[in-house]
C-alpha cells in the first residue's frame, strides 16, 4: 500500500470533497448524529492522508465541520477523539498543513462556549491546544503582560461616589476614606487583583495594605477548623442544628463536589456563608499571593518596582498568607504545598518570558533547569570553570550505549561502574559468596564505642545508635555474635538506640581484649592459611592476666600503625613492576581484592595507557582507600612475607 | 467597679489640672495647652463601660466613664442588611452627658434606654433619643444605707419584660428590683457579703454575681432567699487565686449558666448545678460572658467570653473557640448582641472605638465614639 504512487492533485480534491459531503449531508443529522461515525471516518481519512491519497488536512476540515454542526454535548464527546490523536496531529505530516485548521477549529469551538458553564470543556480545549503545539509555541502567549481589564467585580458600594472621586485625583488627594464596611474592603481587593498595576502608586498601595490586612484578619479570627474538622460531639451536633450550609462540613463523609465559578457572586447576604466556605477562602488568598508575586517578581514589561518597605510587607503577607492556607481544611499543608509548586512553576515562565521565550530543545533540559534559579547558575558557571568540563562531556546516552555492546553497565562515576559490574545480573552480584559473611563485633561496633565515649563530641543524632538500620544489623550480629544477647532480663526495651547503648557499653569492657587477639589471629591467617592456628583454640582459656598483659602490647604497638603513603605506594608499585608483570595481581589477591576488582584496575589504567607501575600504585591506593589504618607498612611486610616478596619493599619503608 | 479606679482616677487627675494656678499672661496659653493635653488624655482614658441596643428603634446607646452616653443611628446599617448593600455605622448621632458619674451599666427595654450610675437610674425614651432629646423621662435614686456604704453605683442592670421588673446590682451589697410602672422598689435581694457586679434574668430566674466570688440565683417569686449558690473560685478547674474570686459576669440561657470573672469562665448546668466546660482565656480576668441566643442564618451560635485581651473569643457549648475577634481595645468591658432582626454584636472597652459584627465570626468595622 505503501508504495501506491502520487495521485494528482485533482483526486485528492475530489477525494475531499467527497468525504466533507458526506459526513455533512450523511453522517451529521442533529441529535440522531452518531459520533462514532464521525471518528470512524476522520480515522480513515487520517490513514487516506497516509497513503497520499487525499490533502493532509482532510481529517481536520471533517472534524471542524463536524463541530460546527453539532450540540455542545455533541462536541465534548466527538473532542475526547481530537484529544486521543494528539500525537497523530503532532506527526510531521499533519502538524504544518493543519497548524491553523486546528486552531481555528478549536477557537470556532472556544467562541461558542460559556466560560462560566462550560468551563471544563473550555480548559480541555486549551490544555489540547497546549499538548498539540510545540512547548514554546508563542503564539498563544500574553507577550507583554497585560491585564485583563475588563474582568471587573461589581458588588454594591453605597459610598462609590466617594470612591469616583478617589479615581479622578488619587494622586493629587492623597487622603482616603479607609473605614469601610469588611464587605466593601473585601470586594475593593478585587479591584487590585483585576489591575496589579494600581499597587504601584502611593495612595491605591495604602488602600490595598489596608484592606488586605483586615481581610486577613477577619479570616484568621474565624476559624474554619474548628467548624469542618470534625472534632467534638457538640460541634457536629450544632453544625447539624444549625441551617445546612452547602459549603459546610461534610466533606468527611461524601466526597465534595469541586464547584466552580467563574465569577465570584458580591451580594452581602453572602458575604458570611463564603466566609465558612474553604473553597472561596482559598480563591482569595491564592488571588493575594499570585499578585504578591508579580509585584516581587522581576519582570520585563514591569516599569515600577517596590520600595524596600512594600517589599517586607508583601513578604509577610505572604508568609501570613501561607499560615491561613495551612489552617483551611480540608488537607491545608497539603494545598500550600501545591500552590507553591504551581508559583514555583510560574516564577521559571516569567523567567522564560524575560528571555524572549527561547525555544526549549530536548538537550537544553539543564539550561532550562539552571535559568530557573540562580543558585544552580552559579553551580553551573563553577563547573564550567572545573576542568572536567574542558573536554567536551560525552553524552549520557553514548556512554550507555557503548557499554551496552560490551554488555556491561555504565554508571554516574568509576565507582559506581565498578559496583554496576561486579556480575551481569545484580541477583547475582548479591549472591556472590563473598559478601556472604558475618562481620566481627569490634570492626562493626568499633565507631559507636568511640562515639559513646565521653571523649568524642559528635552531636546526639549523628550518632550511629541512633541510626535505625545500624541498629537493625547490629542486632542481628549480636544475635549471631554476642553472648550478651540472650541474657535474661526482666525489663522491657524501651527504644533500640538505648539498648544498643548499654549492649555497646557491655561490649566496650570486653573489647580491649578481643581486639588484639583478633589482630594477631589476622596475621596467622596472612601468613599461612592452611595450618590450623593453636591460638583460636586457646582462646577461650586465656588467662586475665595475660590478656592483660596483651593488652599494654597492644597500646605500646598503636601509635606505630598507620597506612602507607603515597610516596610509598608509588615506590612498592615501581618495585612491582621491576619484579614482573602480574605480580601485583597475586598480592592484590593476597590483600582481599576480588578478581574482577583487579581486571577493572586493569583495564582502567590501561584504557589510559597506563603501566604496570601506575595499576599496581592505584591498586595500592584503593587498599589503603579501603583498609585505613590497617593498610599498614607491619601488614604489608606480613602479606608479602607469606607471597616470598619481601624483596619489594626492600629500600621504601625507613 | 473598683477594678476600674486606676482608669478612673487618672482621667480625674487630667481634669484636674487646667485649675493650678499661673500668672495672668501665660494663663490663656496654658490655658489652651492643659485644654488639649486633658481632651487627648481624655480620649486616651475614654473607657466603653456598658451598651444598650434598641432593634425597634434602631438605635444604639453607649456609655463611658465620663457620664457619657453615646447614640449611634442603625437605621442605615439595618436597610444595608436587607439591600445587601456593605454599610457602616456612621459616627455619633448624638452625645449626651447623661450623669455626673460613669455609666456603668445599661439595659434597653421596649421604650426605654435605663442607665446606671452612682445612686441614681434614669430612663430615657428611645422615641426622645431619636428626636435627639437628652432629657431622662425618670430618674429613681437609690435609698440606700447611707452609713455604711456612702452612695453605691449601680454595677449592672436586667430588665424583666414579663412582670416590667428593673433589676439593678448595687454597690450595697444588694440587689434591687424596681417596679417600673410605679417607679417603686419592689423587692431587695440580699444575699452577697461584697459589691454585686452584674445580675441577669433568665425566664422566671434572676442570677447575680459579686465580689464575693459567689453565684446567686433567685426565683424572686419564691422567697428572698437564693435558691442556688455556685461557687466557682472553690472549684479546681476554674479557680485562678492570683486573679481573684470575683464573678464580674455572667448569663443565663434555660437550664445553663455562665459565668466568669478572677476565675476562669465556666458553664454550668442548673438542675444539676455542676460544671460542665471550662471556656478560655486561660490566663486573662474574664469581664464579660453572655449567651448568643437563636442567632440567624449560617451562625452557629454560643457563647461570647471577652476580658482583659485584645480580642473576643466565641466558643461553642463545648468550649472549642469558633472564631477569635480583634479589637480595638486592650480590654473589653461590654458586648451587645442582639439577634432580631439580623444578628448584630458590638463590643468596646478601653478606646474611643466599638466594633461592629454583623455576625459572630468576623469583625466588620469599627466605629469612633468621638464627635468629629
Amino acid at each position: 500500500m505503501t508504495n501506491i504512487s502520487p495521485y494528482s492533485e485533482t483526486t485528492k480534491h475530489c477525494v475531499e470533497s467527497a468525504v466533507r459531503n458526506y459526513v455533512t449531508k450523511t453522517v451529521i443529522n442533529g441529535e440522531l448524529t452518531e459520533i462514532d461515525t464521525i471518528k470512524a471516518v476522520t480515522s480513515i481519512c487520517i490513514e487516506l492522508v497516509r497513503n497520499e491519497l487525499c490533502l493532509p488536512t482532510l481529517p481536520v476540515l471533517v472534524l471542524s465541520d463536524s463541530f460546527d454542526m453539532l450540540t455542545i454535548t455533541q462536541c465534548e464527546k466527538l473532542f475526547t477523539f481530537v484529544e486521543s490523536n494528539v500525537s497523530v496531529w503532532k506527526e510531521d505530516t499533519f502538524f504544518a498543513p493543519c497548524k491553523t485548521s486546528v486552531l481555528r477549529m478549536c477557537n470556532d469551538l472556544l467562541r461558542r462556549l460559556s466560560r462560566s458553564q462550560n468551563t471544563v470543556f473550555c480548559g480541555r480545549i486549551l490544555l489540547f491546544l497546549a499538548r498539540f503545539f510545540p512547548f514554546s509555541e508563542r503564539s498563544g502567549l500574553n507577550l507583554i503582560s497585560e491585564f485583563n481589564l475588563e474582568n471587573v467585580t461589581t458588588f454594591t458600594n453605597v459610598e462609590t461616589e466617594m470612591e469616583e472621586d478617589e479615581g479622578t485625583d488619587k494622586g493629587v488627594d492623597g487622603r482616603l476614606k479607609l473605614d469601610y464596611t469588611l464587605y466593601t474592603k473585601f470586594w475593593s481587593l478585587q479591584d487590585f487583583f483585576r489591575n496589579p498595576v494600581q499597587c504601584f502608586q502611593k495612595a491605591p498601595w495604602k488602600m490595598y495594605t489596608t484592606y488586605c490586612g483586615d481581610v486577613l484578619e477577619a479570616f484568621r479570627s474565624f476559624k474554619l477548623d474548628n467548624v469542618q474538622s470534625s472534632g467534638t460531639s457538640a460541634a457536629r451536633l450544632s453544625r447539624t442544628l444549625s441551617e445546612p450550609v452547602p459549603t459546610e462540613g461534610s466533606n468527611a463523609l461524601q466526597p465534595q463536589v469541586d464547584q466552580y465559578f467563574a465569577k465570584y457572586l458580591t451580594n452581602q447576604k453572602l458575604l458570611d456563608l463564603q466566609f465558612s466556605d474553604a473553597n472561596f477562602r482559598r480563591y482569595v488568598l491564592l488571588q493575594i499571593l499570585i499578585l504578591a508575586q508579580y509585584l516581587t517578581s522581576d519582570i520585563k514589561f514591569k516599569q515600577e518596582k517596590l520600595t524596600e518597605e512594600q517589599h517586607d510587607w508583601v513578604k509577610k503577607t505572604e508568609e501570613l498568607v501561607y499560615t491561613l492556607l495551612a489552617e483551611t481544611p480540608p488537607d491545608g499543608p497539603v494545598f500550600v504545598k501545591t500552590v507553591k509548586h504551581i508559583l514555583k512553576r510560574e516564577e521559571m515562565w516569567s523567567v522564560w518570558k524575560n528571555e524572549g521565550c527561547p525555544e526549549f530543545k530536548k538537550t537544553s533540559v539543564n539550561t532550562l533547569h539552571n535559568n530557573s534559579t540562580h543558585q544552580s547558575e552559579e553551580m553551573e558557571d563553577a563547573d564550567l570553570k572545573s576542568p572536567a568540563k574542558k573536554r567536551p562531556k560525552r553524552k549520557l546516552g553514548d556512554l550507555v550505549r557503548e557499554f551496552d555492546k560490551k554488555s556491561k553497565h555504565s554508571g554516574v562515576n568509576n565507582e559506581m561502574t565498578r559496583l554496576w559490574n561486579l556480575k551481569l545480573d545484580n541477583l547475582d552480584a548479591c549472591k556472590m559468596p563473598e559478601r556472604d559473611f558475618v562481620p566481627a563485633l569490634e570492626d562493626y561496633f568499633t565507631q559507636a564505642i568511640e562515639q559513646l565515649s565521653p571523649k568524642s563530641d559528635g552531636k546526639e543524632q549523628d550518632k550511629l545508635v541512633n541510626d535505625s538500620n545500624f541498629g537493625w544489623r547490629g542486632l542481628r550480629l549480636l544475635a549471631c555474635r554476642s553472648p550478651h544477647f540472650f541474657t535474661h532480663s526482666a525489663s522491657p526495651i524501651a527504644t533500640l538506640p538505648e539498648y544498643l547503648t548499654t549492649m555497646i557499653k557491655k561490649l566496650a569492657k570486653e573489647l580491649p581484649s578481643q581486639l588484639s587477639e583478633d589482630i594477631k589471629v589476622d596475621e596467622e591467617d596472612n601468613k599461612e592459611e592452611d595450618k590450623v592456628i593453636p591460638v583460636l583454640e586457646q582462646n577461650d582459656g586465656v588467662k586475665e592476666e595475660e590478656e592483660d598483659m596483651e593488652d599494654d602490647t597492644a597500646e605500646a604497638e598503636r601509635p606505630e600503625i598507620r597506612a602507607i603513603n603515597l610516596e610509598e605506594q608509588r615506590a612498592l608499585a615501581k618495585n612491582l613492576e621491576k619484579i614482573g608483570g602480574d605480580k601485583w595481581k597475586v598480592l592484590a589477591k593476597k590483600l582481599g581484592f576480588q578478581s574482577d576488582e583487579i581486571e577493572y584496575i586493569e583495564s582502567e589504567k590501561s584504557k589510559d595507557n597506563g603501566t604496570v607501575a601506575d595499576q599496581a600504585a592505584l591498586m595500592l591506593q584503593i587498599w589503603v582507600e579501603n583498609e585505613g589504618e590497617e593498610a599498614s607498612k607491619e601488614n604489608l611486610l606480613y602479606t608479602l612475607g607469606g607471597l616470598k616478596m619481601t624483596e619489594i619493599a626492600d629500600g621504601v619503608f625507613t | 467597679m473598683f477594678q476600674h479606679h486606676i482608669e478612673s482616677s487618672v482621667a480625674k487627675g487630667s481634669t484636674c489640672l487646667p485649675n493650678v494656678n499661673k500668672p495672668d499672661n501665660a494663663r490663656a496659653i496654658l490655658q489652651r495647652v492643659f485644654e488639649m493635653v486633658s481632651s487627648t488624655l481624655r480620649n486616651l482614658y475614654s473607657t466603653t463601660f456598658s451598651q444598650a441596643n434598641s432593634p425597634e428603634s434602631a438605635l444604639l446607646a453607649v456609655g463611658n466613664n465620663e457620664g457619657k452616653i453615646t447614640v449611634f443611628d442603625l437605621k442605615g446599617v439595618n436597610t444595608s442588611r436587607e439591600t445587601g448593600v456593605g454599610e457602616r455605622i456612621k459616627g455619633p448621632y448624638q452625645v449626651i452627658n447623661a450623669h455626673s458619674d460613669a455609666v456603668y451599666s445599661m439595659v434597653s427595654t421596649d421604650t426605654f434606654c435605663i442607665s446606671g450610675t452612682t445612686g441614681l437610674i434614669s430612663g430615657r425614651r428611645w422615641t426622645d433619643l431619636r428626636k435627639q432629646k437628652t432629657q431622662p423621662a425618670w430618674t429613681i435614686s437609690l435609698e440606700c444605707d447611707q452609713a455604711n456604704f456612702g452612695t453605691p453605683e449601680v454595677n449592672g442592670l436586667a430588665y424583666d419584660s414579663i412582670r416590667g421588673l428593673a433589676y439593678a446590682a448595687c454597690g450595697d451589697w444588694r440587689t434591687h428590683v424596681y417596679d417600673l410602672e410605679t417607679g417603686k422598689r419592689s423587692q431587695t435581694l440580699e444575699g452577697h457579703e461584697d459589691y454585686v457586679h452584674d445580675v441577669v434574668v433568665g425566664g422566671s430566674l434572676v442570677a447575680s454575681s459579686g465580689e464575693d466570688g459567689s453565684v446567686l440565683v433567685w426565683d424572686p417569686r419564691a422567697g428572698r432567699e437564693p435558691r442556688h449558690r455556685i461557687v466557682p473560685h472553690e472549684l479546681e478547674q476554674l479557680a485562678r487565686p492570683n486573679l481573684g474570686r470575683f464573678i464580674s459576669s455572667l448569663d443565663l440561657n434555660n437550664d445553663w449558666l455562665v459565668c466568669g470573672g478572677g476565675p476562669k469562665a465556666g458553664i454550668f448546668h442548673l438542675r444539676s448545678l455542676a460544671l460542665t466546660t471550662v471556656l478560655p482565656p486561660a490566663k486573662a480576668a474574664v469581664h464579660v460572658t453572655k449567651f448568643t441566643r437563636n442567632a440567624e442564618g449560617g451562625d452557629r451560635g454560643g457563647i461570647v467570653v471577652a476580658g482583659i485581651l485584645p480580642h473576643l473569643s466565641v466558643c461553642s457549648m463545648a468550649g472549642e473557640v469558633t472564631a477569635q475577634l480583634p479589637s480595638s481595645s486592650p480590654c473589653i468591658y461590654t458586648v451587645s448582641i442582639t439577634d432580631k432582626p439580623f444578628t448584630m454584636m458590638t463590643y468596646g472597652g478601653m478606646s474611643t472605638k466599638i466594633d461592629v459584627c454583623f455576625n459572630l465570626n468576623y469583625r466588620d468595622h469599627s466605629v469612633s465614639l468621638l464627635e468629629d
